[in-house]
């Protein structure tokens, strides 16, 4: 009897210790999540592949405020822009909208407004390469300046891919050799390869998204 | 045999207890969770862990391979996960164009950027300048009687000669003026649009559209057993009309337009550097020797005619082999410009006025005294902007490569030490 007894206690330690073991490993998992619910957005994306997405200019330190460019973005009469940074989304604001963006880094924007047909929106993207040696002082003052062209709301509305890349020419004594001061790149040529033969590309705006990014969009 | 019995006991127990030590030791193993792919912590917001956010910290590992000549997307701060390591990729320039995809040298893949890791060169573009004044290109020359050739666009020189009786009244000098450079970037773009249903056209080599014609037959060869051999024959012809059209954009126009180095043109970069050795030549003063040792032969000649430098020296004292002579020198004619822009920026659509300054810097009165600016091609002149507080003739010409000339004759000479200046106002394009 008193045998039994031993072996029954010795069953139900072994049993005790083992769903204890249980228990702590789902403990651990809750901290994996807390310590992911504290993560930067992004974070668990860490390891895909690059892709668009909001740029966390927050978290730059003072240090690297040089990084950002201003831009302005510009379009036909009537067009809104909002552009969504690590505070979220910018209130739609009528261009051209002047903002500051980190160089290099991806940011989502969000076009609407009159200008563009039965109330749809877009959300290109914009990518800024590289910085102007601006005098000091006067960065904002000369901001790289992205024009909309009507034509691409239209192409990007009929399911078009757009791909704008802004230059900035290297002869700048030379007058512009179009009156629109852009053309259309042969089919099949790289926009930056053709941008950089004729100057520095500064930026990049690609057109295409007609549905917003999963989350909430004011 | 109470003994016997002990010690078995004890052996139980001890097994027991081994039992649940191994059971222990078990369920600590299954409770361990497996490791973390990504090192959490090292990803938090600076705010939030500021050890980590030291940039010292980060090891520079990768990208040091020059970019691609082709390249497909836009630059990235790359950042990789190696060894529980944060890993940083830094995007390398080459020949002044932005790296827009870079891998690490140590094989693990770039990844997109999270925030953290920003100690990277940032490519830096410009400074774009439009500038006017100098003389660039071919040297200036006059011509006629108050003219001049050889004016580019930039071109700001002066054409005088001297107002008096010296030997040389007629020679027509040529003054050039400094260069006055204006911040004033302008941005173009390039465009490409993907449509859906383009997909499916072909593609040839250099990105031309394939407008093909196929053509399709059968050549019979003669019977020379039991079967015949019978191949179809198809052939694609190109219609390279079609493609030229294509690649005559204008590009090439642009791209053709280079410097002409058989007479004497740079890169615009290298014309600023230039040297002038005649404009120093023209500004030394004639040296002058004023004793010199005369041979003993001579110390018997009473009377000596002497020329330095092409002009007749006076003697003035000769005693025991020392002559003392006198050379009356002329003075110097002397035209100095100097241009000055309203502002040092200006932003397409901007009003620039600008400011020439005539001096006459030497010695001697200077008559017919001819202005002119070639203006650059990005600015264009404000009709009746140009004005002059010296009396002078204005007027408008075409250079030789198609610019704008401004031209200013002034009436009256000036005298040594006078001065004027002329202004006129341009839109920057």
């Amino acid at each position: 009897m008193l045998r039994v007894a031993r072996g029954l206690l010795v069953t139900v330690g072994f049993a005790l210790v083992t769903s204890l073991g249980w228990a702590r490993e789902d403990v651990e998992s809750r901290a994996v999540d807390k310590k992911a619910s504290m993560a930067v957005p992004g974070a668990i994306g860490v390891s895909r592949r690059p892709q668009y997405g909001p740029c966390p200019e927050l978290e730059l330190s003072g240090a690297a405020q040089h990084e950002i460019q201003p831009v302005e973005i510009s379009g036909p009469v009537g067009m809104e822009v909002a552009i969504e940074t690590a505070a979220g989304w910018s209130p739609l604001k009528a261009a051209p909208l002047r903002i500051g963006l980190v160089v290099g880094r991806p940011y989502r924007l969000r076009l609407g407004g009159t200008a563009i047909e039965d109330g749809q929106e877009l959300f290109p993207s914009i990518c800024v390469c590289a910085k102007l040696a601006t005098p000091a002082g006067t960065a904002w003052r000369f901001p790289v300046e992205i024009q909309i062209d009507p034509s691409d709301i239209s192409e990007a509305l009929k399911g078009g891919h757009v791909q704008r890349v802004i230059y900035a020419p290297h002869d700048c004594g030379r007058p512009d050799i179009l009156p629109a001061s852009w053309f259309d790149a042969s089919p099949g040529d790289d926009c930056f390869e053709v941008a950089a033969t004729l100057g520095d590309p500064l930026a990049e705006l690609l057109i295409g998204n007609r549905l917003p990014a999963p989350g909430v969009v004011p | 045999m109470n003994d016997a019995r002990n010690d078995s006991q004890r052996i139980r127990w001890l097994r027991i207890i081994v039992i649940a030590t191994g059971a222990i030791i078990l369920a600590s193993c299954r409770s361990l969770t497996a490791p973390l792919s990504l090192p959490v912590v090292s990803l938090l917001p600076a705010a939030m862990e500021p050890d980590r956010a030291n940039e010292s910290a980060v090891q520079i590992v990768g990208c040091e391979q020059p970019c691609p000549p082709l390249l497909r997307h836009p630059l990235h701060s790359q950042t990789a996960i190696a060894s529980g390591r944060p890993v940083l990729c830094r995007p390398l320039l080459q020949d002044n164009q932005p790296c827009r995809s870079c891998q690490p040298t140590d094989g693990s893949a770039c990844q997109s950027a999270t925030g953290m890791l920003l100690k990277r060169e940032i490519p830096v573009a410009g400074p774009y300048l439009v500038c006017d004044g100098g003389d660039c290109l071919e040297l200036a020359q006059p011509t006629g009687a108050s003219g001049l050739k050889n004016l580019h666009a930039g071109d700001t020189v002066a054409r005088y000669h001297a107002d008096d009786f010296g030997p040389d009244v007629h020679d027509v000098k040529v003054a050039i003026s400094n260069r006055a450079c204006v911040y004033a970037p302008r941005f173009a773009s390039v465009r490409h649009i993907t449509r859906p249903h383009e997909e499916a056209v072909p593609v040839g080599t250099k990105g031309l559209s394939l407008d093909t014609v196929t053509e399709l037959g059968v050549r019979r060869q003669p019977v020379w057993g039991s079967t015949q051999r019978i191949a179809p024959e198809a052939a694609r012809k190109a219609l390279p009309g079609v493609a030229i059209e294509e690649r005559l954009s204008p590009l090439a126009v642009d791209q053709n337009a280079f410097p002409n180095e058989a007479s004497g043109e740079n890169r615009p970069v290298a014309r600023v550097a230039d040297e002038r050795p005649m404009l120093t030549t023209r500004r030394q003063s004639p040296l002058l020797k004023v004793g010199f040792e005369v041979p003993m032969a001579w110390t018997r000649v009473r009377g000596a005619q002497v020329m330095v430098m092409g002009r007749t020296a006076e003697v003035i004292a000769a005693d025991r082999g020392t002559a003392t002579l006198r050379i009356e020198e002329q003075g110097r004619a002397e035209l100095t410009l100097c241009k000055q822009v309203g502002s040092d920026t200006a932003r397409i659509g901007e009003e620039l006025d600008f400011t020439i300054y005539v001096l006459n810097s030497g010695d001697r009165p200077l008559r017919d005294v001819v202005l002119v600016d070639a203006l650059p091609a990005r600015l264009e002149l404000i009709p009746e902007s140009a004005a002059a507080n010296l009396l002078a003739e204005f007027s408008t010409e075409t250079g030789d490569d198609g610019s704008v000339v401004l031209k200013w004759r002034f009436e009256s000479p000036l005298a040594a030490g006078e001065g004027g200046f002329v202004r006129f106002r341009t839109l920057v394009h």
